[in-house]
């Protein structure tokens, strides 16, 4: 309580409060900005916050990070681009909601559940530290590669046209993830004798090609044929927000992506991209209603729900490897990593006791962010949803500077330029031939992980597999993974069955 | 007659793919494959050999006689074209980045693209927006943020 | 046909353009250091990229010029020192160096060595620490003994194979003639697997260990340099253990590529040893958990040569050493 009470005082400060809006501000916007990323905020941030008082520092880095993970959701909705790659899961029903004319109403569900999802995550965080930080540590290399297969999984369960086209393009995306430098063995791979390729493909730089590209492609091309329209019918575009019954509808669904979320989170080497796209597939699979369930991928607001409660659920749940075993869950949280270092927060277990005040103000700190990101963005979106009224074009080339700055901000490399291109082939090639994009991000998300995880299972067991089946958290993910696929399977025999019983109907 | 080879080709085409990676992975990896399955070459070979079923499984579809559900679209009217103006546009934008630097390159990349590629005839957009859009990236990232953008070779 | 006609008419255009920008900024004279902004290559993420962005906020003080820290991550630092190989020698594009110079050279990552380099000034050493799980081992004489009886048993963390803490876990368990198995793992994980008990022993940077150390989970052995460090002075040296062959720090200074007029390197080095000495380098070297050590041109030289014999043969030892082709 007392600690409370000294943290309250840390955090009620002038600065502070400044400090938060100004991430949260920075944040939401490289978040939305297509090209921009909220890793890029916070990596240019940082030095500034090196002679700020520690709880001023640290405010302004989580509320960058807060403001990133639900800003991403804005381009994502708006443009059909992910802002960041925790935003990839929500583009397929997100962007076919805008089409529809339901921008706002999507906008406004994100923005909402994002920050739901983040306060409960937050309290379960509080409360549970310790139990949590106890549960992390479980989970070893075997363990997380179970979950990590697990994932990977549920690849088939979001593409939509079939089951292989999704795998093609998952394992094109593991593929991508083992070019560069081996991370274990450190030896280069896929090079070609290259220096700068040592540098391997980047997640942000392959994310933003694949769905950048593709959308100013498609916009010249109509606009260099003359044949180009604005965007959609500028009265369509509404501003209104969503109601509470809607929102009162899916609180179960939220519920369940927040629990997801949180245990993402903490599981070391996980994060944001695998919570959503599970959430995503959950929230599918536990609809009941086959005529809903259609609509899943065309527009579905549970579709939105979902991935955006999950990944911000994330947040919390990332805090407890953080700041109790100096494990970061991905870039974004490395770089805050760094600031608590340069503030003399050493995470481990006496930054609970010896910085408990420290430790309580980042709990505000979180608490106050997702507060003013929702502030900030609820009052947003009347004048986002506005840029549906700019012409393609325009936007167009926009996003074209932007992508280029963007990608090579990331690295300060010209080799991610070109990946960055290279990608936007491939996606808008996959567009034409009808080949899922999204399982490319899922693949790319989860193969540094997989492969680094195996590899290190193995080393610890000395070559014997049997070190996957040899716990009860593994044994419990090869279940799971048994059981989608065995789910999976069935429903494909039964839409064969349905096809045959059609054609067959068609020739009689 | 087929309706559609659409199966056909894709199989062939992650086949080829498949093979080609997995030659790379011999070439491409150095170091020998080790006594157990746990080297730099596994998991590669073992995504390759993925991808080459996954080919075989598409070819086994033709056969069957799948046809996609979807029909594909037909390629627009100067499609190819058009992309191909588009990455020449991407790639050159890129190549000056590196020579010139940002603060030259993006006005007149922004400007070629407005005014001559997509024909833009409002000359308010046509001069101010290539300036706007460079001064506003320039303020964000190098005034505020203090941080770095492409410097060319040249100047 | 329209379209391309416009398109000869735009490249016409930018011609144009070039003529007059190309006139506009060849004005700049050079006569005064800095007069623009020098960038500061980082190689590396975690405390390196902390450092050297601490250390660029300083040199721009003492400099009168802005400094940007720019990270070039990829391929062990070997992306970053060929980008500052393709830069003019001009002193305005500085790179963060570490020991990172010989292994990738001595990978054969880079072609070139770190003699195409010209040392500005050492600014900090960091000491790997040996650590096990608290109850497991209480000296390095009680590991050494167990890993002497049981050959190849005891699991070492390291970060990855030819990774610094790779090098110092080999002397270190080469100095104790124990023969052990090595654990690559990714970044900062050792803390959560050592208390798991899945490794047995780690080498890292003693900032990951302390809070644990104090709240008694786990156990630093000891550090590997010749003195204690300051941050956590109650851990032994491994000479003072007995076994006086182990040395190792990983510094980190400044350089620049080989050829920078000696004016530019002498106003980097008097900024780099003002900021050197300032007190808040002084402060953030406590909390980090680095060791400041300043040393000139010269000096900073002569360490780099020394390192990176050392560093060539145990490579060579270790099967790691390549040629680059």
């Amino acid at each position: 309580m007392e600690n409370l009470i000294t943290a309250l005082g840390l955090i009620g400060t002038f600065e502070v409060m400044i400090a938060i809006s100004i991430g949260a501000f920075a944040g939401i916007i490289f978040g939305a900005i297509p090209g921009l990323t909220y890793s890029m905020a916070l990596a240019l941030m940082l030095p500034f916050t090196f002679t700020m008082e520690p709880v001023t520092a640290i405010s302004l880095l989580l509320a960058t990070y807060i403001g990133g993970m639900t800003g991403g959701s804005i381009s994502a909705i708006l443009i059909g681009i992910p802002g960041t790659p925790s935003a990839a899961a929500t583009v397929s029903d997100g962007y076919s909601l805008t089409k529809k004319g339901d921008a706002s109403i999507a906008l406004g569900t994100a923005v909402i559940v994002s920050t739901i999802g983040g306060f409960i995550s937050l309290v379960i965080m509080i409360v549970l530290v310790d139990f949590i930080s106890q549960f992390a540590i479980k989970f070893g290399p075997a363990e997380i590669f179970m979950l990590v297969l697990f994932g990977f999984s549920t690849i088939c369960g979001l593409s939509e046209r079939s089951l292989f086209r999704g795998l093609v393009a998952g394992v094109l995306g593991l593929m991508l993830m083992t070019i560069g430098t081996d991370e274990i063995e450190g030896i280069s791979r896929f090079t070609f004798g290259s220096t700068q390729m040592l540098q391997g493909v980047n997640l942000l730089v392959a994310m933003i090609g694949l769905f950048a590209v593709p959308h100013i492609l498609e916009v010249f091309n109509l606009r260099l044929n003359r044949e180009d329209k604005t965007n959609f019918e500028v009265d369509i575009v509404k501003t209104k927000l969503p109601s509470f019954a809607l929102l009162k509808k899916y609180f179960n669904l939220m519920l369940r992506c927040v629990g997801l979320g949180t245990s993402i989170g903490a599981i070391p080497g996980s994060g944001g991209p695998i919570a959503a796209f599970l959430a995503y597939s959950h929230a599918k699979n536990s609809e009941k209603n086959p005529e809903e369930k259609e609509k899943y991928g065309k527009g579905h607001i549970g579709g939105v729900v979902a991935p955006e409660t999950a990944n911000n659920a994330v947040t919390g749940g990332a805090m407890v490897p953080l700041l109790s075993l100096g494990i970061p869950g991905d870039p974004a949280t490395a770089i805050i990593l760094g600031g608590l270092l340069i503030h003399g927060l050493s995470p481990g277990p006496m930054l609970f006791i010896e910085n408990a005040p420290q430790v309580y103000s980042i709990y505000l700190a979180i608490l106050i962010a997702y507060l003013v990101v929702f502030i900030f963005q609820v009052n947003f979106i009347k004048h986002i949803v506005k840029i549906l009224k700019v012409k393609p074009h325009h936007l167009g080339v926009g996003i074209l500077v932007m992508v280029i700055v963007g990608s090579y901000a990331i690295r300060n490399s010209f080799l991610d330029v070109n990946v960055m291109i290279l990608m936007g082939l491939i996606g808008y090639f996959f567009n034409r031939i009808q080949l899922p994009v999204t399982p490319i991000v899922l693949g790319m998300v989860l193969g540094k992980t997989i492969e680094s995880e195996y590899r290190t299972a193995m080393s610890l067991s000395a070559g014997d597999p049997t070190i996957f089946f040899s716990s009860v958290v593994s044994l419990l993910f090869f279940g799971l993974i048994i059981l989608t696929i065995a789910l999976q399977i069935k429903k494909r025999m039964q839409d064969v069955k349905k096809q045959k019983q059609l054609k067959e109907q068609v020739q009689i | 007659m087929r309706e559609s080879k659409f199966y056909l080709f894709l199989g062939l085409g992650v086949l080829a793919f498949s093979i080609i990676w997995i030659t790379l992975v011999f070439f491409q990896i150095e170091g020998d494959l080790g006594g157990y399955a746990n080297t730099p070459r596994t998991i590669p070979f073992f995504l390759g050999i993925c991808m080459s079923i996954l080919g075989l499984v598409f070819l086994y579809q033709y056969k069957v006689g799948y046809v996609p559900k979807n029909k594909a679209n037909p390629l627009q009217k100067n499609e190819i074209r058009n992309i191909i103006f588009c990455l020449i546009v991407f790639i050159s934008y890129s190549y000056l980045l590196k020579y010139f630097g940002f603060l030259i390159s993006t006005p007149i990349v922004v400007f070629f693209i407005t005014r001559f590629l997509l024909g833009e005839k409002n000359w308010k957009l046509n001069y101010l927006f290539p300036i706007a859009m460079t001064g506003l990236i320039y303020f964000i990232f190098i005034i505020l943020l203090k941080s770095s953008l492409p410097r060319g070779e040249i100047f | 046909m329209k379209l391309t006609k416009k398109i000869v008419g735009a490249l016409a255009a930018i011609t144009l353009l070039f003529a007059g920008a190309s006139t506009n900024s060849f004005a700049g004279s050079h006569s005064k250091f800095p007069s623009k902004t020098i960038e500061m290559t980082v190689l590396f993420g975690g405390t390196a990229k902390s450092v050297g962005q601490l250390v660029a906020k300083g040199l721009e003080k003492n400099l009168g010029g802005t400094v940007v820290p720019v990270s070039r991550p990829g391929g062990g630092g070997a992306v970053g020192y060929k980008y500052i190989q393709s830069r003019p020698a001009s002193g305005y594009d500085i790179v963060w160096n570490s020991n990172s110079v010989s292994t990738s050279h001595h990978r054969g990552r880079t072609s070139f060595n770190y003699k195409a380099f010209t040392p500005i000034a050492a600014m900090s050493i960091e000491v790997p620490v040996l650590a096990v799980k608290s109850g497991t081992f209480n000296s390095v004489k009680e590991l050494a003994d167990y890993a002497k009886k049981n050959p190849g048993k005891l699991k070492v963390g390291i970060s990855g194979k030819g990774a610094f803490t790779h090098l110092t876990s080999a002397i270190i368990f080469d100095t104790l003639g124990a023969k052990v198995t090595y654990i690559p793992y990714g970044k900062g994980k050792a803390p959560a697997e050592l208390l798991a008990g899945r490794i047995d022993a780690a080498v890292q940077w003693p900032g990951q260990f302390r809070s644990f150390h104090k709240a008694g989970q786990l156990k630093m052995l000891a550090v590997t340099s010749q003195e204690r460090i300051a941050s956590d002075s109650s851990i032994p040296t491994m000479k003072e253990l007995g076994y006086k062959k182990v040395d190792v720090t990983m510094w980190r200074g400044l350089a620049a590529k080989k050829g920078t007029p000696k004016a530019q390197i002498k106003a980097l080095e008097k900024a780099a040893e003002a900021y050197a000495n300032s007190a808040e380098f002084k402060a953030a070297s406590k909390k980090i958990g680095f060791t400041i050590n300043y040393l000139n041109s010269k000096q900073f030289g002569k360490q780099i040569a020394k390192d990176d014999k050392k560093i060539k043969k145990l490579m060579k030892d270790l099967g790691l050493a390549k040629k680059a082709k």
